[in-house]
């Protein structure tokens, strides 16, 4: 399970004058609400600074969080507390950058930046992005790195440096550096001075190596420097290793407070070492479920990126919630009052659906969105959660009656059921619709056709 | 290799072997068993233990025509009309190591249950590789599927097939005629780990031995419920692994589910070509649930099912 602080170790450091300004009656309560993660530390006025540290070292996620980029793309990662979803909900989705190898010409250096920062699949109402660039040094010039780099600036998005040299490096971060990128990376060899540049830039670091050994190696040296902001590259020999890595890597951090691991973890993606496409596609996904909080890959066409960007939309949902949306009424088309209304339930992927199809076929019409708690229309009628009862009440308080002249309503396949009793109910013409939503662009414009 | 070896959790349970398809010395005519199951560990955590094998694809081939999507259909062309040449072609071309047949005509009504289990039989004579058998599967008439299955399981007597499934409403029939004729059964619940430990518990209780038993979670397409049923898949064997016995069995994703998202079949010009896409599709949605315990995947386009079991193969050092 998720490592909780007792909560009377959080009171021990509390004023204990119950104030009442954090919102909750007693310092014991608000105890309680820190304990559970329900609560912000800053919510108390009057702890005493050291104290607030205190609590804020105690209270600190077993991965810490790593900020990367500045103003409104600003990535946050990290921050995870748990090895499985079903403990608690994974916090801070996988960031996936784009790498731009500083061998590419200006031009199309500039279409790739393009390309990526314009990335955007909207998918059940949300937006599905590319989060960051990576500029790769393959060059070995600073001249070309640093010319990438300030191309890649332009798209606004947070960026990755990447280079062994630090004297690349240094050129790159000469133009960059006030944009918080992350280096990358920091090894056996080089660290000292990739340590100096980080501390000069105030820039995140990663630190990559052979295996978790040498990895930790890299981490306690750089510790002794005082570097917090940390990511771990492990990337493996093969996919098959870094995919136990980052299992292992995570689990000693969530599950045994191993502090050298607790941070964000990054990974290449293995069309680097010599996988195909759709495998490497296929990896990626893999990792995303694995606990890679960045994932570099190399490049965005959206068939091979939708799965590994879907994956990540179902993984970091709310295991204890389903996605909803707000209960109420939806236009599509441009709809008036002759035109029908579509009832549906609260579940995102319902809804979306709906949407999506009535959107498809062209025709004016109204959703009414009921309250199911977030359950599918199968799962709400089983569970009683939709009922002929549930309809009526949601025509009703919908004000649809005095907005809408030709009253009808159309209830999903699954539901006909109820029929009868909606009409009775409502006064509205009830029309059965297809059981599957994928049916009601069809339906719709047969129904208009009429 | 890291000198870092650590266990994560308490692993005290492991995962039953099932063996499915009997060989002469065994009373049956296949040539080769398949094996699933037998993991310590969840799926590629190396610094625990490594599982003995890597899971097994089945593709998928049915008794009638239905209507498959596009993309599956242009890969097997006429094979669709005729369930024995498909099922060969699987065999000999996909290299499968069992093959999945599902009778679905008695639904449609073309064929009764008894005329339907004839293809089992020519397809027993056909192809040499252990049966994975299923019956129409509407969700809304259980006691067909029982129906179909019990003739199944009587002309395919002693070759110890896999029945697919017994489910809550009608696993009594099912289980009967599996232990009466000699196969091994997918328990199969919808979405809910309790309900899965219910069924297996009722089929423990019935006599059916914990290795003749395979768990079907459900499993959803990627994008469409998959968190839910991953979930589940992982839970289900960390329960197992923990030493919850009703739950120390192989788990069955039928990761041909993915074709019902609008993502693997729909033309739409901004996520590229769809052909690529659906193929990608059915591949992330089985590797995904692999990760997540999958012992058995059931798959429908040939492009797919090399593309995962070479991806299994490279990561398996072959």
């Amino acid at each position: 399970m998720a490592r909780r602080v007792p909560a009377i170790q959080i009171y021990a450091l509390l004023p204990k004058t119950n104030c009442r300004k954090c919102g909750v009656p007693t310092c014991m309560a608000f105890a309680i609400k820190l304990s559970a993660g329900e609560a912000e530390v800053d919510a108390c006025p009057q702890l005493t600074p050291q104290n607030r540290i205190k609590l804020q070292e105690l209270l600190a996620p077993p991965v810490r969080r790593i900020v990367i980029g500045v103003g409104s793309r600003t990535l946050k990662i990290g921050g995870e507390e748990v090895l499985y979803r079903h403990e608690k909900r994974f916090n801070s989705p996988t960031a996936i950058a784009v790498a731009l190898s500083d061998t590419l010409s200006q031009e199309r250096l500039k279409e790739a930046v393009a390309q990526v920062a314009s990335f955007n699949i909207e998918r059940m109402g949300q937006p599905l992005r590319v989060d960051a660039l990576a500029v790769i040094d393959e060059a070995n010039s600073p001249e070309s790195f640093s010319m990438a780099v300030e191309l890649a600036s332009f798209s606004g998005l947070p960026l990755v440096l990447s280079s062994r040299r630090p004297e690349v490096l240094e050129a790159g971060l000469k133009v960059c550096g006030d944009l918080r990128p992350l280096i990358h990376a920091a090894n056996s060899d080089n660290y000292i001075q990739m340590v100096e540049l980080a501390a000069r830039f105030n820039c995140p670091l990663a630190i990559a190596g052979e295996g978790l050994d040498n990895v930790i190696d890299v981490v306690n040296r750089v510790a002794e420097f005082g570097l917090e902001d940390l990511v771990l590259d492990l990337t493996g020999r093969n996919p098959r290793s870094t995919l136990s890595s980052l299992t292992l890597a995570r689990g000693l951090a969530v599950r045994f407070n191993v502090k050298g691991f607790g941070y964000p973890l990054m990974v290449f993606s293995p069309s680097y070492t010599g996988y195909g496409v759709y495998e490497a596609a296929i990896l990626e996904a893999a990792m995303v479920a694995r606990y890679v909080s960045l994932l570099i890959i190399p490049s965005a066409e959206p068939w091979r990126l939708l799965p590994v960007l879907v994956t990540r939309q179902n993984l970091y949902t709310d295991p204890q919630s389903p996605v909803q949306v707000k209960p109420g009424l939806y236009e599509v088309n441009k709809p008036d009052e002759n035109s029908p209304v579509l009832v549906t339930t609260n579940y995102a992927l319902t809804f979306h659906s709906v949407l999506e199809d009535a959107r498809a076929s062209g025709v004016p019409c109204w959703i009414l969105v009921v309250n199911t708690e977030g359950l599918s229309v199968a799962t709400s009628i089983g569970g009683k959660k939709l009922t002929a009862d549930v309809f009526i009440e949601a025509v009703k308080s919908s004000g649809l009656n005095e907005r809408i002249k030709r009253k009808t309503l159309i209830i999903p396949g699954i539901a006909a059921r109820f029929k009868g009793m909606v009409e009775e109910g409502t006064g509205w013409k009830v029309v059965v619709g297809p059981r599957e939503s994928a049916g009601l662009t069809k339906f719709l414009r047969s129904y208009a056709a009429q | 290799m890291s000198s870092f070896r650590k266990s994560l959790e308490r692993r005290i349970g492991r995962i039953v072997e099932v063996r499915i398809g009997n060989t002469p010395a065994e009373g049956g005519s296949r040539e080769k068993a398949v094996i699933v199951g037998g993991e310590t560990t969840m799926p590629y955590y190396d610094f625990e233990s490594e599982n003995p094998r890597p899971p097994v694809l089945v593709p998928m081939v049915f008794d009638y025509p239905i209507k498959l999507p596009k993309p599956v259909k242009e890969a097997y062309g006429d094979l669709i009309k005729n369930p024995v040449e498909w099922a060969k072609y699987c065999v000999e071309k996909l290299k499968a190591e069992a093959v999945y047949v599902q009778l679905i005509s008695p639904s449609i009504g073309v064929r009764s249950p008894s005329e339907a289990v004839r293809l089992v039989e020519e397809l027993l004579q056909a192809v040499k590789v252990p049966l994975v058998i299923g019956g129409p599967g509407d969700p809304d008439k259980p006691l067909e599927d029982a129906e179909v299955l019990v003739k199944a399981a009587e002309v395919a007597h002693g070759e110890n097939c896999l029945l697919s499934y017994a489910s809550l409403d009608q696993y009594s029939t099912v289980a009967k005629a599996a232990l009466q004729h000699g196969h091994s059964l997918v328990a199969y619940t919808p979405t809910d780990l309790n309900l899965a430990k219910q069924l297996n518990a009722n089929l423990l209780d019935m006599g059916v031995p914990k290795d003749r038993i395979v768990i079907d979670p459900t499993s959803a397409a990627l994008g469409w419920g998959f968190e839910y049923t991953y979930t589940i898949f992982e839970r289900i064997r960390l329960q197992a692994l923990q030493g919850d016995e009703t739950l120390q069995m192989p788990l069955l994703c039928a990761a041909c589910n993915a074709w019902t998202a609008k993502e693997s079949c729909a033309e739409n010009p901004v996520l590229g070509p769809v052909n690529v896409r659906g193929v990608l599709w059915e591949a992330v949605t089985a590797f995904n649930h692999i990760l997540a315990g999958a012992d058995i995947v059931l798959m429908l386009h040939p492009q797919s099912i090399s593309l995962v079991k070479s991806l299994l193969g490279r990561l398996s050092g072959g």
